[in-house]
């Protein structure tokens, strides 16, 4: 059991070493990953200062070796704030990719094996929800559900699963072309357990590629809704809402907000490069 | 030999509803592909029915008609005497115990991701109470009857050559016991010396279990080898119906003098196959030619022919066409 | 005298070795690199096709017969490699030539014909167009133009009002200026109503159709040597004696050779004159088809004989040939065949066999008598 997981492991990690691309989109999303385990576990304490505490230095100070991304008008460390708000990050991009992976999978495949009206109404509600315009939906749901992050959460859960829906549906569709989805019918399975033990494993490839690369889509669009004010609230620091607070101190203090872009560029181009790396791995191995 | 008939099917018919690009799928709609149109015929236990014929003639969704994999649109269909043509749930489930199939096309037949034993070992969780260690211990039996040894339990079809994975195909419809088993096209993906090495395991297996196949092939020479009696189709219909030395040797319908003539002969002083005279092409299932199907590609067709269908006739003794010509003859 | 014979000897003929060959492969091996190791596809073969023969090449899969056909016409794919040997076709060395040069060749001395029709011919283009990008071809050998082969006005011979419309608005293709001999050429393979087919598209048409289309555009050229790689593979059974038949008379009034590749020993001896048989990338016999059908001499090629059932013989059992086919990145030591044949013997095991000649048409690579 152990071993079947190292070499899972190991056989991931040789994929993902495999070109530059992958590499470089591992390290920045392990370090990433790292780095919200490490905040969520720790807290406070294994920042360098309180990130909502006031005047731990002088304000306005640019990055110097006492304050990373130096600090803001209240004098509190920018570097301390940026690192203790990416849990908040993965925490909601796991969320919303795991629920839209999870329904847009279950929903796609059984749509697709049964056919006939039940994927018509699928496809009709998938051509609705991608007949709104996402940002503008997810900040009308926001609002409607109030502010904070557990409703922009939902609201972007509603948005996001029909691609995985239409992904999952036109991967059914070709694997329940094979013929031992017909020989699983001829030895007495159910739909539903062909759905789940022929059809869904074997599109569970392609369905996480897709949420590797999606990943970075995510955080993009959280970031700018936290940017729009639809997420956490002050003082609590969030990228998105960082960038939206600092952004008239572009000229006198760019650090404040170029830091927190910096941040959220660096981590969205880094799942990018490790979903396209991945692909391309696997892409060459066929 | 009548009372041990195993399948019946009687006047069964199977048409898939056609519908052009804008019409709403859940509407009715009147154009039709005639797959199965009409086709009477029964399989007797231990016996081998080669059901003969080129692509689109319906040989295919008959097979899968008569499993009870498609459903018929008209007609009767008898197991062991009862009928099964409208059968759900728990009776179509025991039916399954009875009837099962081997595909084409071995490497599209496995899951890549179960290992032999899961492949081979599901029609039993399925369709048995067994417990894990007896499902285990049928699926060893059953692996062995089929020639592959207890070192392929374990292995994906990707580490499987061709050959083994047709193997593990039959002893996936092997390990419930069924008392038919049908065969669509199961060696025409296979070469030449692996073809020989399943047929002989399929005659060997027929041999031990009393199996019945319900051979689906476009092969003349694998249907000879392998079957008993033979049913020629044509544009859904079977048009010629005997035993399988007879219609080789003295095919009544044109069509089937077409096609057995056509087949090759390994034999370079008997070269018979450049003298075969057969002219355009086969008809759409959606709108057959009126009367005979065959009456605009036949040599001998007359008025009748295209005006009337002729019924299956018993011509010679247990050798019966579908052909006004032929009848005439005799 | 051979066992398991699945036909009776009539009267043997024996063929004079073609004085005029057309295409001589000298030597020729080819290897295919992968991560995974490098795969020998073909091993010192040789062969030779003469004028005005119908020669097949027999093997089960991966034998690298479709290898053989490819190099031929120099198409193969890009990480296979031809490591050694010579091609000539009458003559000239076609191994030296660069791309541009062997463009030259290929369609007018060298044609083929592929396996399944409906992806070998463009399905924008209808039938007409593709036929006439054929004939456009020869035209400008060296350098195609792509102008000259796209322009024209086509007779309208489109009888609905809707296609007559959109005609119009359809792509344009080669078709206007070479109609003439694109109905010719067309009848040349027999199809019925070439007006008709030539505003087809290959969905239109049926496999057997296609596929005279695609031999129509492979023999507009009048080639020296048409290669046809498992042609009648993806097609019914009277579709095939029809296509085979075209091929045979088309063979005797275009005066070409043919190189027939199959896995399918019947077809192979209701049509050619001259066999061979590989297995694992040698050519292990070679001889006339009476030859090898009445005296086949490699245990490979006896244990294929008894393998192919006959519709017309009920009471023999199938031989099949026992063990499967080498891990082709590997490169075993003596005859290839060695660990599945019968009669082996030690020496078998050493030394790769050369081709020996049994006759002046039949050559097999045993060392067994």
């Amino acid at each position: 059991m152990i071993s079947m997981i190292k070499d899972k492991i190991a056989g991931f990690l040789k994929i993902v070493n495999s070109n530059v691309s992958g590499r470089v989109g591992f390290i920045v999303v392990a370090g990433f990953i790292l780095i919200s385990l490490i905040v969520a576990v720790g807290g406070y304490s294994v920042l360098p200062y309180n990130p909502i505490k006031q005047n731990v230095g002088p304000p306005f100070e640019p990055p110097t070796w006492k304050h990373f991304f130096g600090t803001d008008r209240v004098g509190r460390d920018l570097f301390s704030r940026v690192i203790y708000a990416t849990p908040n990050a993965l925490l909601i991009s796991i969320m919303i990719i795991g629920s839209a992976l999870l329904i847009g999978t279950l929903l796609g495949s059984f749509s697709a094996y049964q056919g006939a009206i039940i994927d018509d109404i699928l496809m009709r509600i998938t051509d609705l929800i991608f007949a709104l315009p996402s940002l503008i939906m997810a900040i009308a749901i926001s609002v409607t559900l109030g502010p904070g992050v557990i409703n922009m959460m939902y609201a972007l859960m509603i948005m996001w699963w029909p691609a995985y829906a239409r992904m999952a549906r036109g991967e059914a569709l070709r694997v329940s072309q094979y013929d031992f989805i017909e020989a699983a019918r001829a030895a007495g399975l159910s739909s539903s357990k062909i759905v789940l033990k022929h059809i869904i494993p074997n599109i569970m490839t392609t369905m996480i590629i897709y949420a590797t690369i999606d990943f970075g889509q995510v955080i993009m669009v959280y970031a700018g809704l936290s940017y729009l004010g639809l997420s956490v609230q002050p003082p609590m620091p969030d990228w998105g809402a960082m960038v939206n607070s600092y952004q008239g101190y572009l000229l006198a203090a760019p650090w404040l907000p170029l830091f927190p872009g910096a941040v959220i560029a660096l981590v969205v181009v880094g799942f990018g490069l490790l979903g396209d790396g991945v692909r391309d791995a696997i892409e060459s191995h066929l | 030999m009548k009372d041990d008939i195993l399948v019946e099917a009687t006047h069964l018919s199977k048409y898939f509803p056609v519908r052009g690009g804008f019409q709403l799928p859940f509407l009715k709609t009147d154009t039709f592909i005639r797959a199965v149109d009409d086709v009477s015929l029964d399989i007797s236990e231990g016996e081998t029915l080669a059901v003969v014929g080129e692509s689109g003639c319906g040989k295919t969704t008959l097979a899968r008609t008569i499993m009870r994999l498609l459903e018929p649109v008209s007609g009767i269909i008898k197991f062991e005497g009862q009928d099964i043509t409208n059968i759900k749930g728990k009776e179509l489930q025991k039916l399954r115990r009875n009837m099962q199939i081997v595909f084409q096309d071995p490497q599209a037949s496995l899951d890549p991701r179960y290992k032999t034993q899961d492949s081979v070992a599901e029609p039993l969780k399925a369709l048995t109470d067994l417990s894990k260690e007896e499902i285990e211990k049928r699926t060893i039996e059953t692996l062995e009857a089929v020639g592959l040894g207890g070192e392929f339990l374990d292995r994906l079809p990707r580490q499987l050559s061709v050959g083994q994975m047709q193997r593990v195909s039959i002893a996936r419809a092997m390990s419930l016991n069924p008392k038919l088993i049908v065969l669509d096209e199961p060696t025409s993906a296979l070469d030449v010396s692996i073809q020989a090495q399943i047929l002989n395991l399929l005659l060997r297996l027929q041999a031990d279990y009393n199996l019945s196949y319900m051979l689906i092939t476009h092969n003349i020479a694998v249907a000879q080898y392998l079957g008993d009696r033979m049913a020629v189709m044509y544009c859904g219909k079977i048009i010629e119906s005997g035993g399988i030395r007879e219609v080789i040797n003295g095919p009544l319908h044109p069509y089937s003098q077409a096609l057995i003539n056509s087949a090759p002969i390994p034999n370079p002083w008997k070269r018979n196959l450049l003298e075969v005279e057969i002219v355009g092409e086969v008809p759409s299932a959606i709108n057959p030619p009126p009367g005979c199907r065959f009456h605009p590609r036949c040599p001998y067709a007359k008025e009748i022919c295209s005006s009337k269908h002729p019924d299956l006739e018993e011509i010679k003794k247990g050798h019966s066409a579908a052909c006004w010509y032929a009848m005439k003859e005799i | 005298m051979p066992s398991n014979l699945t036909c009776e000897p009539g009267d043997k003929e024996t063929a004079e070795w073609a004085g005029d060959i057309i295409v001589d492969v000298k030597d020729l091996s080819v290897v295919y690199r992968s991560s995974l190791g490098n795969v020998r596809a073909l091993d010192r073969v040789n062969i030779g096709i003469g004028k005005n023969k119908f020669v097949a090449v027999v093997g089960e899969s991966g034998c690298g017969k479709s290898t053989l056909a490819l190099s031929i016409i120099r198409l193969l794919p890009t990480p296979a490699e031809i490591v050694d040997g010579k091609i000539l076709l009458k003559g000239k060395s076609l191994l030296e030539l660069d791309d541009r040069e062997m463009i030259a060749y290929r369609g007018t001395e060298i044609a083929m014909v592929f396996q399944e029709p409906l992806s070998s011919l463009n399905p924008v283009y209808t039938a007409g167009d593709q036929v006439a990008e054929a004939i456009a071809v020869r035209e400008s050998r060296i350098k195609p133009s792509i102008d000259r082969v796209y322009s024209y006005d086509k007779p309208n011979l489109d009888h609905s009002p809707w296609r007559r419309f959109t005609s119009k608005l359809r792509r344009r293709g080669a078709y206007g200026e070479y109609a003439d001999e694109v109905i010719e050429t067309l009848k040349l393979v027999r199809i019925p109503d070439p007006e008709q087919v030539v505003n087809r598209y290959p969905f239109e048409l049926s496999g057997g159709m296609r596929q005279r289309v695609m031999i129509a555009m492979a023999l507009s050229e009048r080639p020296s040597l048409l290669i046809a790689d498992e042609p009648t593979s993806a097609i019914d059974v009277t579709t095939q004696a029809q296509v085979l038949k075209l091929m045979k008379n088309l063979m005797d009034e275009v005066k070409t050779s043919i190189l027939f590749i199959t896995h399918d020993l019947a077809v192979a001896s209701q049509v050619a004159d001259e066999l061979a048989v590989m297995y694992a990338g040698d050519i292990v016999e070679f001889g006339t088809v009476y030859e090898i059908f009445s005296e086949p001499r490699h245990p490979y090629t006896k244990g294929l004989l008894s393998c192919i059932p006959s519709k017309f013989k009920d009471e023999e059992k199938l031989q099949s040939i026992p063990g499967t086919v080498f891990d082709l990145r590997t490169t075993p030591r003596g005859c290839k065949f060695a660990p599945r044949c019968p009669d082996a013997k030690d020496v078998c095991k050493k030394d790769k066999p050369a081709l020996r000649r049994l006759s002046p048409s039949h050559f097999v690579a045993c060392e067994l008598p």
